[in-house]
């Protein structure tokens, strides 16, 4: 775990909510590392100080007349253990047991088309959930949203116009742009969110089971009944929580698992093969390739995307050919808030190779390097994710009137740098903005987008999208 | 001349330095029930062993042993959740002795960044710290779930962690 990683144990132990196994690394992470120690101390001080009225807002404390009758009860009785100074309630330390897990899963170029333009399902979308009979009684209810997203019902009832708090039996949730998102909770409390351009089909007769066909997906899921996990279909693979907390990563033609704490038993489709994976540990399960545990490697502060290996999340992938380099270019994009309005929007999913997390910092920059028909402003948005994988927000530079143009050069290519420190909560997510983190700083970058607003197709194409820091030292 | 009510003078230096005590206890003893317990314990000691105070000498520093013996029969002796173990205990204990003297310094920052934070964060740390309300109940009055205050409050303690540490850095050069 690298220094972010003992943030959020240490965040977790602050708030009496560490397990056992997080406690006991930590200690024996505190007996070997300075710096970690360094870092509990500065966080547990932030803490105590908090806890002991450094908050300007005032509150009524231990006053000086509690303090003398205190004295008073020591004098006559030192043996009687009043708590008259408990003016606070302590946290229970024993919350929800909660599993979390994120699958991002990238469709390929061709079944992002079927999606966004045939309008029809694949048929096999709801290849998993049917075999239950999932009753009319809602087994989950909408906590938050925002973008484009449809919702297909077990009688294939569509439903565009979503909204928080509405009640849902089983079905199907698509985003369908790259700022989608969507959080349902379960009757049990157990929660599920979906981000980007996802489709999850779900379900819960006695067993909950999920089957993501791409996107990101991240679930809080409270203990389920003995012997019926919650089971998550990906395109390669069943995953089975066993455990207590951990994430994933997946794609489409592979699933990454990445498992921060507990246990999540993997097994590949193509052959059947199962491998139980325990914390701090990933396993690629791809093809017939190896299916071996791993360390969790170490994140990463700079990113280059891959254009030129892969088609990025939304848009029309271009190949790069002799004369020109690969590309995504940006499709018409019509949000359901302004149904007015035409964007031309393209997305790159971040992911790399290695299974690094990429982590953006507050001196990081992304450069993006493109074409354009004409002189534009093209916006640009993240979304990013919590250690855990928990979905932390969608940041966007926000610079409204001062959004600076960006003006291709006489061959059409333009470039153009966003810095970290300008970008903003995305308003389409600041009705959760208590929920969700202040700034991306030190948190995962999942995918990247870049839009542009003139009315008219712009010609936008993105070529190469870089994170960069202006410290240099590690790439 | 007229002896000091030793009632007084405990009464004085324990209302002098009971948040620094607290504080002390605190960032070993992170559940706040707990500490308070154990500063109670720890103010049943002193007052004990008031008499044998050399008033010559820093009370704080008198009390802090006090409160680390406190600290550590606490862990002793409860095994109701898991804990830190006794050695990464006493490292911290060092650690936080050896770096005391920016505490000062530290303060004032903080003071600094919380005003950086916006209203809705610092509600929630009003509601949580000074008001009392647990996680479960501003779940049940605000509608957020559990896991998603406790990931606020992570948030906004790192944010301030690290608008500290900057201008920590800041100051040093």
């Amino acid at each position: 775990m690298n220094q972010l990683d003992w943030e959020f144990v240490i965040g977790r132990h602050l708030d009496g909510i560490a397990t056992a196994e997080e406690v006991k690394a930590l200690s024996a992470k505190l007996e070997s590392d300075a710096q970690v120690r360094l870092l509990y101390l500065r966080l547990a001080e932030i803490h105590a100080r908090l806890a002991t009225g450094e908050i300007a807002t005032p509150r009524d404390g231990t006053t000086e007349e509690q303090l003398r009758d205190l004295v008073v009860q020591l004098e006559s009785s030192s043996k009687r253990r009043h708590r008259q100074w408990n003016v606070l309630t302590g946290v229970n330390g024993h919350g929800l047991l909660t599993v979390a897990v994120v699958v991002i899963a990238v469709l390929s170029l061709g079944l992002v088309y079927q999606l966004m333009y045939s309008g029809q399902r694949d048929p096999g979308a709801s290849n998993i959930v049917p075999h239950h009979s999932i009753a009319d009684a809602p087994i989950a209810r909408i906590t938050g949203l925002s973008g484009s997203l449809i919702w297909t019902g077990d009688r294939g009832q569509m439903v565009r116009d979503l909204k928080v708090g509405r009640e849902l039996a089983g079905g199907t949730i698509e985003g369908v742009a790259p700022d989608s998102w969507f959080e349902l909770q379960f009757n049990d409390g157990s929660t599920v969110m979906i981000s980007g351009t996802s489709m999850l089909t779900f379900a819960d007769a006695e067993q909950k089971e999920l089957r993501l066909k791409e996107g990101i997906f991240s679930a809080n899921v409270a203990p389920q009944p003995e012997g019926k996990p919650m089971l998550i279909h990906t395109p390669s693979t069943v995953l089975e929580v066993l455990g207590t907390q951990f994430d994933v990563e997946a794609n489409m033609v592979s699933t990454v698992l990445n498992v921060t704490e507990g246990k999540v038993r993997v097994r590949r489709l193509s052959d059947g093969r199962e491998i139980d994976v325990p914390a701090r540990h990933r396993v690629v399960a791809e093809g017939d390739g190896d299916l071996t545990l791993r360390s969790i490697p170490e994140s990463v502060n700079h990113w280059k995307s891959q254009l030129h290996q892969r088609p990025g999340s939304y848009g029309k992938w271009l190949p790069a050919t002799q004369d020109r380099a690969a590309a995504q270019k940006a499709i018409p994009f019509i949000p359901s808030e302004h149904p007015a309005v035409t964007l031309y929007l393209s997305g790159v999913p971040v992911s790399r190779n290695d299974g690094r997390p990429v982590v953006v910092r507050s001196d990081s920059h992304f450069i993006v390097r493109g074409r354009l028909n004409n002189p534009a402003k093209v916006y640009f948005g993240i979304a990013v994710s919590d250690l855990n994988g928990d979905f932390a927000g969608k940041f966007r530079l926000d610079l409204d009137s001062d959004q600076p143009f960006s003006e291709p050069d006489s061959d059409g290519n333009f470039e153009v740098a966003y810095r970290l420190s300008d970008f903003t909560l995305d308003p389409c997510v600041r009705n959760r903005e208590d929920e969700l983190a202040v700034s991306p700083d030190d948190l995962v970058l999942n995918c990247i987008w870049a839009f542009t607003n003139t009315g008219s197709p712009s010609g936008l194409e993105i070529n190469d999208v870089e994170l960069t820091t202006s410290n240099k030292e590690e790439k | 001349m007229e002896a000091i009510d030793p009632h007084e003078q405990f009464t004085r230096l324990l209302i002098e330095h009971e948040p620094e005590l607290l504080r002390f206890i605190l960032v070993i003893v992170p559940n706040r029930a707990d500490a308070r317990d154990i500063l109670q314990e720890c103010s049943v000691a002193l007052w004990r062993r008031f008499p044998d105070y050399d008033p010559e000498r820093p009370f704080v520093a008198w009390a802090y042993g006090f409160a680390r013996m406190e600290v550590r029969r606490f862990f002793r002796k409860s095994q109701r959740r898991a804990q830190l173990t006794e050695r990464a205990i006493d490292l911290l204990i060092q650690t936080q002795q050896q770096h005391r003297h920016e505490s000062d310094q530290r303060d004032h920052h903080l003071e600094h960044c919380l005003k950086t934070l916006a209203e809705h964060q610092r509600k929630l740390l009003t509601d949580y710290y000074h008001e009392g309300h647990s996680v479960n109940e501003l779940s049940e009055q605000n509608g957020p779930t559990t896991e998603a205050i406790y990931k606020s409050l992570q948030r906004i303690r790192g944010a301030l962690h690290r608008c500290i540490e900057t201008r920590m850095r800041g100051a040093g050069t």
